[in-house]
């Protein structure tokens, strides 16, 4: 079960989206000086119960407006109150366990409790996200990447392109054998493999940088983590290919689980959404839950942009990005010249993208994220030492 | 095919809900399948990080003789996992049983999907503990290090560092 955290200025539509009464939105609307979750599908008479209990602790949940009349089973509930009165609500819902409570109350429990990632060592580097933030930087060796693959086809420009970012301060590098842009076509494993794991071996003779593997084929991040990789970087969050949960495993490395839909092929060609938000955190939701059976707990979660996104969609991700930090695992983000950057620039070019990628990032910076994937090193350092300054001021 | 026995050491570990019970159909069916159990660990239960749902895990270690070769070993206890995770009684509940090859003698292999010994089992609680209780003085091939000394050294590690590794 997923819980969502609404943001104050997205409160109207997600009451009209449940189907309350419009003329109770001022209503609502006043009491939202708070915390909002929206809780999906529960049994209307707990929904009852849940209101009176908020009511009484001096906030509210909203629902839709048949429920008082018992003309609807289900409904979704918006729930608003001060942390106070979630407090005073959980501790009354011990002794409520009818009608789907008992796990409405542990889900209000996990959301409102005191927020603390975790810390992953990678490689002898300790990554505490607890404040901090780090850049994932890209280094494509591919001939048809969108930005730079087909300047670094060659291992040692691109070992020399590592080589600069490293000295310009990225935290890991992040190496592609196969491009994911929309409408590429798949590498075979093998060429995929001759592309990596050289440039893997030629880094790990110079430096200890953390390194994560781009890929979702799990022979290719065998290869890769026998060479000294130590994160893999799956777009497909580990479905694509059934034997890449055994690699991580057996392994024991850090996995990034990003949201796609579709393949990269035809990610683009018409994605729909009921619910945009909902639909991707029940994916990390489930992902999570399945990783954790096979004892994978170092667990980056990216939310795909771009990755069988419309434009608005992307752009909805980065606005609501603190809803994924529920699940208190790092976030990672990758805006960095995307398509949906040079659409709000009216068509900017993809190499003239830099100055967007830089305010997107910023954005999902304050809005949760631990990790950028950028493209642009040295730029993108410059921001995150600001950011950090003006928030640790 | 070699007819020679080989002295291995196998992982067990389970977080399907009828645990114990997993852990000895998965005992006789090696046995049924050419891997002789020789020494069995006791068991160790470990907590399951986040999810209040989930069972705890169980783990132990047995000592096997056999004469299948990695390979045809792997397969047999590929096949075990799958006929034990097919009975799965709720939807999304655990359904795991792992079946992981520690050593095989004290052969190397590095292949996709059969590193011998297993790449993570330094860093394991759950698989030292148990081995150690059977057989601490076997010399890891690659560190070349008794399990007793690579135990000693991960709970030295785990007491001087309180992060998640």
């Amino acid at each position: 079960m997923i819980v969502r955290k609404i943001k104050k200025n997205n409160l109207t539509e997600e009451l009209s989206l449940v189907g309350v009464d419009q003329r109770a939105f001022e209503h609502f609307l006043k009491k939202s000086e708070a915390i909002i979750i929206k809780i999906y599908d529960i049994d209307s008479r707990g929904a009852n119960i849940l209101k009176q209990e908020f009511l009484s602790a001096g906030g509210d949940v909203a629902v839709h407006s048949d429920v008082a009349s018992f003309k609807k089973e289900r409904t979704d509930c918006i729930i608003i109150g001060n942390a106070k009165a979630y407090r005073l609500v959980i501790e009354k819902l011990k002794n409520e366990p009818y009608f789907g409570l008992s796990k409405v109350r542990e889900k209000l429990e996990e959301v409102t409790k005191e927020k603390k990632f975790p810390i992953y060592k990678i490689r002898n580097n300790e990554f505490d996200f607890n404040g901090n933030f780090y850049l994932m930087a890209v280094l494509n060796i591919t001939p048809d990447s969108f930005s730079d693959g087909g300047k670094y086809i060659n291992t040692e420009s691109a070992v020399e392109r590592a080589k600069e970012m490293i000295d310009e301060g990225a935290d890991i590098i992040d190496i592609g054998g196969e491009s994911t842009r929309p409408g590429a076509e798949a590498v075979g494993e093998e060429e995929e493999i001759r592309r990596v794991i050289p440039v893997v071996s030629r880094i790990r003779e110079f430096s200890d940088v953390p390194i994560s593997v781009d890929t979702y084929k799990s022979k290719v991040a065998f290869e890769a983590i026998k060479c000294g990789a130590d994160i893999v970087n799956d777009i497909s969050g580990l479905q694509f290919d059934t034997e890449m949960i055994r690699v991580v495993k057996d392994f024991n490395v850090p996995v990034v689980v990003m949201h796609i839909k579709g393949t990269p092929k035809d990610m683009q060609k018409n994605p729909q959404y009921n619910d945009l938000m909902r639909e991707i955190l029940e994916y990390f939701e489930e992902r999570i839950k399945t990783l954790r059976e096979s004892r994978i707990e170092k667990v980056f979660i990216d939310p795909g942009i771009g990755f069988g996104k419309r434009y608005e969609d992307n752009l909805k991700i980065l606005n609501n990005l603190n809803e994924f930090t529920v699940f208190n695992l790092p976030v990672l983000v990758g805006s960095s010249r995307k398509s949906f950057i040079g659409t709000a620039l009216s068509g900017r070019d993809v190499n003239d993208r830099l100055y967007g990628s830089l305010a997107a990032g910023a954005i999902a910076l304050l809005n949760g994220a631990s990790i950028l994937r950028v493209h642009d090193v040295k730029p993108h350092k410059d921001l995150v030492k600001i950011i950090r300054a003006i928030l640790n001021g | 095919m070699g007819n020679r026995l080989k002295r291995v050491f196998i992982a067990i570990g389970s977080n399907l809900s009828d645990r114990e019970k997993n852990i000895k159909k998965a005992k006789s069916l090696m046995g049924k399948n050419g891997i002789k159990i020789v020494k069995t660990s006791s068991i160790i239960e470990t907590e399951p990080y986040g999810l209040k749902e989930q069972p705890f895990f169980l783990n132990c270690v047995v000592e096997c003789e056999t004469a299948l070769t990695p390979e045809e070993l792997l397969r047999v206890l590929q096949s075990i996992e799958k006929e034990l995770g097919r009975i799965r009684k709720v939807k999304w509940g655990p359904r795991t049983i792992d079946l992981d090859i520690i050593f095989y003698g004290n052969m190397v292999i590095n292949k996709i999907g059969l590193v011998i010994p297993h790449p993570d089992m330094q860093n394991r609680i759950f698989v030292l503990k148990p081995i150690c209780e059977i057989a601490p003085y076997f010399i890891h091939p690659v560190l070349r290090k008794t399990v007793k000394s690579i135990l000693k050294k991960l709970e030295e590690k785990n007491e001087n560092s309180n992060l998640e590794c």
